[in-house]
């Protein structure tokens, strides 16, 4: 099992968790951290790093964000790589559902799993 | 290994939460589990897969299965299918 974090743009974590569990019918286990461009960089990083380590599971911790190369990216970045967590971005339902399908497999496998997820969800019908 | 048809009647088809009921379904038996629709084939256990196929209402879709509990799974599947998921409508 490996536990999820969802680091976003304000409130785009919970909106997504929501929608999930109303997908799945049930409760998903994870954090989500909500960063504003009013975030003071230092807190942030203070906050990822503990919700980071408290999230952890056997498989370890598998983190996920919405836009790469933005500030809750990088900050999330900034406060994984230290633990040697993974992170993948393009954070999408379909990319969570995967995620929550497999959430048994270790977080390596596991970070795999979300960009096969996501991509599948880009469909031009 | 079973093969049978089921024809969606509920009115949104294999939607969201049908193809996640669908797939909780499949994944709570000891064996594999495919449908098929449209040309294509994907697997049973998996939501992604289940969605990829936006069958809508009135589809006729092919459920295979395979393994140890292939029957009950095919029962229970064709059994949600056929109340509609649960839905009123």
């Amino acid at each position: 099992m490996t536990g999820i974090v969802l680091v976003t743009h304000d409130g785009l974590g919970e909106a997504i968790r929501h929608e999930a569990e109303h997908i799945l019918g049930r409760t998903i286990n994870l954090t989500t951290v909500a960063i504003s461009y009013r975030t003071d960089p230092e807190s942030s990083l203070h906050e990822l790093r503990a919700v980071m380590a408290a999230s952890a599971d056997t498989g370890g911790t598998l983190v996920l964000t919405d836009l790469p190369g933005a500030t809750p990216h990088n900050l999330a970045y900034r406060a994984a790589v230290e633990s040697g967590i993974p992170v993948v971005s393009g954070l999408n339902l379909p990319m969570l559902l995967k995620v929550i399908n497999h959430v048994d497999e270790p977080a390596d496998e596991l970070a795999g799993r979300a960009c096969e997820g996501g991509q599948q969800g880009v469909v031009r019908r | 290994m079973t093969r049978r048809p089921l024809q969606l009647t509920n009115r949104l088809g294999l939607h969201a939460r049908a193809a996640s009921k669908l797939v909780q379904t499949a994944s709570g038996f000891d064996c594999q589990a495919w449908l098929e629709y449209n040309g294509r084939r994907v697997n049973a256990r998996s939501i992604m897969g289940v969605l990829l196929l936006a069958a809508p209402c009135g589809s006729e879709l092919v459920l295979e299965t395979s393994g140890a509990q292939d029957e009950e799974a095919a029962d229970a599947i064709a059994e949600l299918v056929e109340r509609r998921f649960g839905e009123d409508q």
